[in-house]
């Protein structure tokens, strides 16, 4: 899922506060799982900004909605006739939400509530890890399905690094246990540790983001 | 809108309401854990000066984790009250036990709010 969490509230109400009609608009799917987007999060936030706007003695009215996916212009629809009632958008939303959200609403500004952070599991109860860094060429097949990409600080392919400590973890942090301490564990128990000895090789970056915006064409679908 | 909000587990001090309290609203949960941080903001923005919630002892808690949920609601609510200026102990947690005296631990969190908030009902009780 895509992990994110709420912008510091000072940066929300900066955006707001000439504002006077105002809807906090939530995202159902990623950012609900997460915490950080979904209903509860929006009736929180509504609440939160009505009381802080009441003390500052501003006369702003603030609503909230939720909408499946922002990232789906089908179901934006759904809220669009509610969402156009103001003058303002706080999308509790993915970047991508957010994006699509300003794309259907302009010239009604829609400000974004989170901070998006990465592509991650949820490890425990409240938590999330990153998981996938999207560069676009995978290699789990190779690695016994961990990323060495995403969870590997000096992003390498072949092995871990010299500062892999004694008991497993990474040199940057404690916490961190080293990925490849991981997927050689992991080949391990699969019975295909001999693989180790297989040389990656060097990785074709050009599938990440660095070529600027990445599309996907399905040429079965698309006109 | 009275002055205090009382959320007080049915497993705390029993099903019927404590009686008459002066400015006390009280709402009886099933279980301290059914609390949201949501519960709590909108007590204050209907007017309340402070919110008291009343769970048991995590380890008589009947639904077994009810309390600690209860615990962590509160503590995230504090801290979504300070991040708008409001003082956090305007939110009180008693953790019911037997013998505990429900009428003077709420007498003694409205004198407690009125050192925060003196007599002005719109001030935030910033923290001193």
């Amino acid at each position: 899922m895509i992990v994110a969490e709420r912008k510091p509230l000072p940066e929300i109400i900066a955006n707001l506060k000439e504002h006077r009609r105002i809807i906090i608009a939530g995202c159902e799917t990623c950012v609900a799982e997460c915490h950080s987007g979904g209903q509860k999060e929006v009736e929180i936030l509504v609440s939160q900004l009505r009381l802080a706007f009441k003390d500052a003695g501003l006369k702003i009215e603030v609503s909230g909605c939720s909408i499946e996916r922002q990232c789906e212009p089908e179901m934006i629809e759904e809220r669009a006739a509610e969402i156009l009632k103001n003058d303002a958008v706080l999308s509790l939303a993915c970047g991508v939400g957010v994006q699509e959200m300003a794309r259907r609403f302009l010239p009604l500004p829609v400000y974004p509530g989170l901070n998006t952070t990465f592509m991650g599991a949820h490890t425990q109860s409240g938590v999330w890890e990153e998981r996938c860094a999207g560069c676009g060429d995978c290699i789990l097949d190779i690695t016994g399905g961990i990323c060495p990409v995403a969870r590997c600080p000096k992003n390498l392919l072949n092995g871990p690094c010299g500062g892999t400590t004694a008991d497993g973890k990474c040199e940057l942090d404690d916490d961190m246990p080293c990925v490849w301490v991981e997927i050689i564990e992991r080949l391990r128990k699969l019975g295909r540790e001999r693989e180790l000895v297989n040389i990656i090789p060097a990785k074709n970056w050009e599938t990440t983001r660095d070529g600027g915006v990445r599309k996907l064409i399905r040429e079965d679908i698309a006109d | 809108m009275k002055e205090i909000v009382l959320y007080r587990c049915q497993n705390s001090g029993g099903r019927k309401k404590l009686g008459k309290l002066p400015g006390v609203r009280e709402v009886i949960l099933g279980c301290g854990g059914q609390l949201e941080a949501v519960h709590i903001l909108r007590a204050f923005e209907d007017g309340a000066r402070g919110v008291c919630v009343v769970h048991c002892e995590p380890v008589r808690c009947r639904t077994l984790q009810g309390s600690r949920s209860a615990s962590r609601r509160i503590t995230y609510a504090r801290k979504l009250l300070e991040e708008i200026g409001f003082d956090p102990e305007r939110i009180r947690s008693i953790i019911y036990r037997d013998g505990c005296d429900l009428k003077e631990e709420l007498s003694e969190f409205g004198d407690r709010l009125a050192e925060i908030m003196g007599n002005n009902r719109v001030t935030k009780g910033k923290r001193k």
